[in-house]
């Protein structure tokens, strides 16, 4: 499928008869990215899809307004983002649990997971992962799986570039840990 | 001068690639999923100012719709400023609403105006002089013009 450079999508999306269109455009071209951001973070395929949906939603209402001294690729990666720290704090709040319960909850689901076809090294990241800091996380996922920019991370996180690579270092140096001592 | 990609040390011996995976055709029914759902949101209410949902504006708005109701209220009650008796005068005069009436109609009127409404007194007029003095200075006639009706 060949992409549309943001003007073009805002073009499209800016006339009442191509708006559809434009947002079909957006779904296609973004969606495969986005969910696989949220599934990392929230491991369940079932709440990454709602999540997915939610951002859509969130980004046709709101595309009217976008400001373009962003990319619309950050701006949904900011979405996508919220949406997952929104997720992860409700399951704390609903069921009075500490961050590290919760944490152990999405690695029993992760071991129960049809969806996850990793290996054993694999599930064993995926856990180590599970114990670090929800931005820690984050960032570690955004610059492993995805290679994304420190600039880019800036834009979507509201952190420093310094700020990151030392979060990037410190999630690192935890996981080659929990890797030597499980 | 530094990459980014040496500050994206490899784990060793772990792989890269994605452990997850999703149900067959997932990406290719999402699309039109999503196209369901803006066509149901389409169909939804939505408040046309959300930034009045959050309880800080939420709380202003309600202060001032208040206070409109609450003076707009009194306002209505007092149906305005009374006219003063001056006005009343030259309206009465302008328009000669006193020829519509007979000499015996003014005079029953005049008395009637002078009952007391919870007691249906008649409050005559004052007659002596110290009375006249003191009815003159509540119907607000200005002292020289008194002095001089004395």
């Amino acid at each position: 499928m060949q992409e549309l450079s943001d003007r073009e999508i805002l073009d499209l999306f800016a006339k009442a008869d191509t708006r559809n269109y434009a947002f079909n455009l957006l779904v296609r071209q973004f969606q495969q990215r986005l969910y696989w951001h949220i599934r990392r973070m929230v491991i369940d395929h079932d709440d990454a899809d709602d999540l997915l949906q939610n951002v859509f939603i969130k980004a046709f209402h709101a595309l009217d307004q976008f400001r373009e001294d962003s990319k619309i690729y950050t701006w949904l990666y900011r979405i996508a983002t919220n949406e997952c720290i929104t997720f992860l704090n409700n399951k704390r709040k609903r069921f009075f649990l500490p961050i590290a319960d919760v944490e152990r909850q999405l690695s029993e689901n992760l071991q129960n997971d049809a969806y996850f076809s990793g290996d054993r090294i694999q599930m064993k990241l995926q856990q180590a992962l599970l114990t670090l800091p929800e931005k820690q996380r984050l960032v570690f996922n955004l610059k492993y799986f995805e290679n994304m920019k420190y600039e880019d991370m800036s834009e979507i996180l509201g952190t420093s570039v310094g700020a990151l690579k030392a979060s990037y270092h410190h999630a690192v140096k935890k996981i080659e840990e929990f890797m030597r001592r499980v | 001068m530094q990459t980014d990609e040496n500050h994206n040390p490899e784990l060793p011996g772990i792989p890269r690639g994605n452990p997850f995976s999703t149900p067959e055709g997932y990406f290719d029914r999402f699309p039109l999923k999503m196209a369901d759902r803006i066509a149901a949101e389409k169909g939804r209410f939505r408040f046309p100012f959300p930034v009045l949902l959050k309880p800080v504006p939420m709380f202003a708005t309600a202060i001032v719709l208040l206070s409109t109701l609450v003076v707009g209220y009194r306002y209505l009650n007092t149906g305005g400023d009374p006219l003063s008796e001056e006005e009343i005068s030259t309206y009465v005069y302008q328009e000669g609403i006193l020829d519509e009436f007979s000499e015996e109609e003014l005079l029953e009127y005049s008395e009637l105006s002078l009952v007391e409404p919870d007691t249906q007194q008649v409050n005559h007029p004052p007659t002596d002089h110290h009375g006249i003095q003191e009815y003159l200075i509540e119907s607000g006639i200005d002292e020289v013009d008194i002095i001089n009706e004395l």
